[in-house]
């Protein structure tokens, strides 16, 4: 397993004891934010007008204006809830908004606090970038699922979809800026190894009911570990929800949610493109792969875009790693911190679990086509 | 026992909806969202209260069913895993939900141990045996939690009430 990931799952029992989380009120997130400017030099920083962000499943978003010395702007506060439905750290996720800056549109790290001494939990200060996460006139349910897009707003975003990947999988995985990251090079199966056992032990950590489809899944990835000579910078969350684009232009004004992000195979995050919570369906009833293109039309718009040959059993075994992790995510892990009352957001992350159901149907679909 | 739980939960609904989410403030995009959801989980459970303990028994017949065909064959741990699925599948429960995941939970481990010292030939009794039943079970979990809105193809699952009659085992036989 990825070694930082180990460590940071080894540190998470210490907070399964600990009482229910308290939501924080807008004048404790103001006192925590200038306890921050202050330790970072800037105690005349002022904040105000502090809402909080919908959306998001795993952490507590604040967006807020500051200012200094009459200059004026609005900033995020991202911070860590005692638990969620994934286990990240913000030290990675700063590390790597900083190296993908140089390529792809992001938020702009300001601050941060990786262990929760000034925030009272870990957390990150992103500038705001303007964009939303679907059209206007488009209905999704949480987290981004299920946004849809006419053909108009498919036509002006899958490209930029695809162009912003292959930038992101360009990226140099020894820049030593990374240094929190491993890379899986020793064997070339580490990279797909690796993942299966983080997931695994989240699964014998976390699970609240026991499920043998999981287990029957995992003896399945651990037998059909694909090879990975060229390991690159993989998102890990890369699909439509978690990226921000003008309503006006459909340009993309930022990718988001890089707490996934890790060293890795290319097809992973071709793979959770295509699962089907995070697509649609066109009219005639052909899938799009993060509701914008057809599974052929995105793999033939990567290969144009990276000169790499996407492996369709790679690519099998990856949708398959996807979706079991997914379950993983909202039923093992979200549930056991809504039943410990860990989170701002037990309702959403119990509602979320039901998630599993569809997530195991495909699954199954892939594993025994013929049932 | 009255009121009764029905009227209970269906008060509670109409409260969330016409009184107190029109109260709430539309800029407080996280108690809008919370509020959505807290009517969804109560017309989920609207749903469900009265058909959990037949739904569980109908899954956990299942499972018992899938359980028995099973001829584990292999070395120490998957033997001990084989014993300890027969014991729970013996035990005297009035729970069906709480046995269900016990059983689930005997099976998983089944799993794991015969994937550990399995014999090949039983490795791949096990796996056909749970993925057949894994089929035939989510559907039944689709289908309770069908309301979600998270299933692209719900309105192919069969009704709760179905499930429970026993009238479907696949999707097939809905469609």
């Amino acid at each position: 397993m990825d070694p930082f990931i180990a460590e940071m799952l080894d540190l998470k029992p210490a907070r399964v004891n600990a009482g229910p989380y308290q939501i924080k009120s807008a004048g404790e997130v103001e006192a925590a934010l200038l306890r921050l400017f202050s330790a970072r030099g800037e105690p005349e920083r002022r904040v105000s007008n502090i809402r909080r962000m919908a959306g998001g499943a795993s952490k507590e978003q604040f967006v807020f204006t500051t200012d200094r010395a009459g200059s004026q702007c609005e900033m995020v506060l991202r911070m860590d809830p005692r638990d969620g439905v994934l286990e990240t750290s913000r030290v990675r996720e700063a590390e790597v908004l900083k190296v993908a800056r140089d390529v792809v549109p992001v938020p702009i790290v300001h601050y941060a606090d990786y262990d929760g001494t000034l925030l009272g939990m870990p957390g990150l200060v992103t500038s705001f970038v303007n964009g939303v996460t679907k059209p206007p006139e488009a209905g999704s349910g949480v987290s981004g699922l299920g946004t849809g897009f006419n053909a108009e707003w498919r036509a002006k975003l899958a490209p930029q979809f695809v162009t912003h990947l292959a930038a992101i999988h360009r990226i140099n995985v020894q820049d030593p800026r990374l240094e929190h990251f491993s890379v899986p090079d020793r064997d070339p199966r580490h990279p797909a190894l690796w993942e299966v056992n983080h997931w695994s032990r989240v699964w014998e950590e976390d699970q609240q009911a026991a499920n043998p489809l999981i287990a029957v899944t995992e003896n399945w990835l651990r037998a059909n570990l694909p090879e990975c000579t060229e390991p690159v910078l993989v998102h890990g969350d890369y699909r439509t929800g978690n990226y921000l684009f003008d309503a006006e232009t459909g340009d993309i004004t930022a990718i988001l949610d890089w707490e996934l992000a890790h060293i890795g195979d290319f097809h992973q995050d071709l793979a959770l493109s295509m699962t089907e919570i995070f697509s649609c369906h066109r009219d005639d009833g052909v899938k799009l792969c993060s509701s914008l293109m057809t599974e052929d039309d995105f793999i033939a718009a990567y290969e144009r875009a990276t000169a790499r040959k996407v492996c369709r059993q790679t690519l099998q075994f990856y949708r398959v790693l996807s979706v079991w992790s997914l379950a993983i995510m909202g039923g093992a892990t979200g549930l056991r911190a809504a039943k410990a009352q860990h989170n701002h957001q037990d309702i959403l992350l119990t509602w979320l679990s039901m998630v599993v159901y569809p997530l195991s149907q495909e699954i199954l679909t892939i594993l025994d086509p013929e049932n | 026992m009255t009121p009764s739980i029905d009227i209970r939960l269906a008060s509670m609904i109409r409260s969330m909806q016409d009184v107190i989410v029109p109260a709430i403030d539309p800029s407080n995009s996280l108690a809008c969202e919370q509020a959505s959801l807290m009517i969804g989980h109560l017309n989920l459970l609207e749903q469900h209260w009265r058909r959990i303990f037949p739904y569980a028994q109908v899954c956990l017949d299942d499972l018992c069913t899938c359980a028995s065909t099973l001829e584990p064959d292999g070395g120490p741990r998957t033997q001990g895993a084989a014993v300890d699925l027969d014991t729970a599948i013996a035990r005297d429960a009035t729970d069906p939900e709480k046995k269900y995941q016990d059983c689930a939970r005997a099976l998983e481990a089944l799993v794991r141990a015969a994937a550990e010292d399995g014999t090949p030939a039983f490795q791949h009794q096990l796996e056909s045996e749970v993925l057949a039943f894994s089929q035939r079970q989510v559907i039944r979990d689709r289908a309770w939690f069908a309301q979600s809105g998270f299933d692209i193809d719900s309105e192919n699952l069969p009704s709760i009430d179905e499930v429970i009659s026993g009238a479907v085992n696949s999707l097939e036989q809905t469609t």
